[in-house]
């Protein structure tokens, strides 16, 4: 290592030392104390009900299809719906809703596994 | 900017996962005590009741961390609170610690020329550090740690982590860019 390098590994030294010396770090006692208690408050606190990924992607299918039913309802010349203007306006802000349930689904998941 | 790997180690723990607390802790619980310590300059006894507390408090408020800022600059906003509280408790205001850090630029601590005693030995100096290190991955803080803080010899850090000599070297001296790289991150977040 020349001067250079020998200089900066002393200062890293130096302020590791003076910074986190075993002064300034908990004893292995307190730590194993402190980490028991922080453990204690996980498992005591009421688990928040997890909503399974998989489920959560199987509901947006199911919402999907049902959104294409009614979606295939409104269009198709013999549908029922299609006999009411009112009927018609409602199916179709039904659907427009649907159909934002799968995107939001997904969302939900990318957003639980990358943050 | 987010801090998207801190986002998910704050979800992970807030939803009660005890492998993410366990992971947490051993990465942030020790500089949050050193941080601490530096704030009190009192007994260890104080410091580590006002750790303690902290640490529960963060615990107890993870959901709310959205990844704004990095976790333990975060943990420390937490902490300088209960620190506060304690001084108030005391009837004494705290101190802004870094109400002097201007006067040495971080990014000059870790040069090529050596360092005044009275700039090692500055509180603010030493939560910079403290700060800097907590920003290392985990086998850098435990490298520079055990070899610097704990005057262990390469041979020592290289059987402690389970490497052979030439890479702890080689591990320690990427460890000492990371760490002069964090403290110029600092400075660059210092307003």
């Amino acid at each position: 290592m020349n001067e250079e390098g020998n200089c900066v590994e002393e200062n890293t030294a130096r302020l590791v030392r003076a910074a986190y010396g075993p002064s300034a770090r908990p004893s292995p006692q307190a730590s194993e104390r402190v980490f028991r208690l922080l453990l204690g408050h996980v498992k005591e606190r009421p688990a928040t009900p997890s909503f399974p990924d998989a489920a959560l992607v199987a509901l947006g299918a199911l919402v999907a299809a049902v959104a294409v039913c009614v979606a295939a309802q409104v269009v198709l010349p013999r549908a029922s719906l299609g006999a009411s203007p009112s009927l018609l306006a409602a199916a179709m802000m039904l659907v427009l809703n649907l159909a934002w349930v799968p995107v939001a689904g997904i969302v939900i998941v990318m957003r639980r596994r990358h943050g | 900017m987010e801090w998207a790997s801190d986002l998910v180690l704050a979800r992970k723990v807030a939803t009660g996962d005890e492998a993410s607390l366990a992971t947490f802790y051993a990465r942030y619980a020790d500089p949050l005590f050193a941080f601490v310590c530096h704030h009190l300059d009192e007994s260890r006894a104080e410091a580590e009741d006002i750790w303690q507390e902290a640490l529960l408090a963060a615990l107890q408020g993870l959901s709310t961390y959205q990844g704004q800022c990095r976790l333990f600059t975060w943990l420390c906003g937490i902490a300088q609170h209960k620190i506060a509280d304690h001084f108030r408790r005391q009837g004494r205001r705290a101190t802004d610690v870094f109400s002097d850090v201007g006067e040495a630029r971080l990014s000059v601590l870790v040069s090529d020329a050596p360092l005044p005693e009275e700039v090692v030995v500055r509180r603010a100096t030493r939560i910079r550090v403290v700060q800097a290190l907590a920003l290392l991955t985990d086998d850098y803080r435990r490298a520079l740690v055990a070899r610097y803080a704990d005057e262990r010899s390469v041979d020592e850090v290289a059987r402690m982590l389970g490497r052979t000599y030439k890479a702890t070297e080689s591990l320690l001296a990427r460890a000492r860019d990371a760490f002069r790289e964090a403290l110029a991150s600092l400075e660059e977040e210092t307003p």
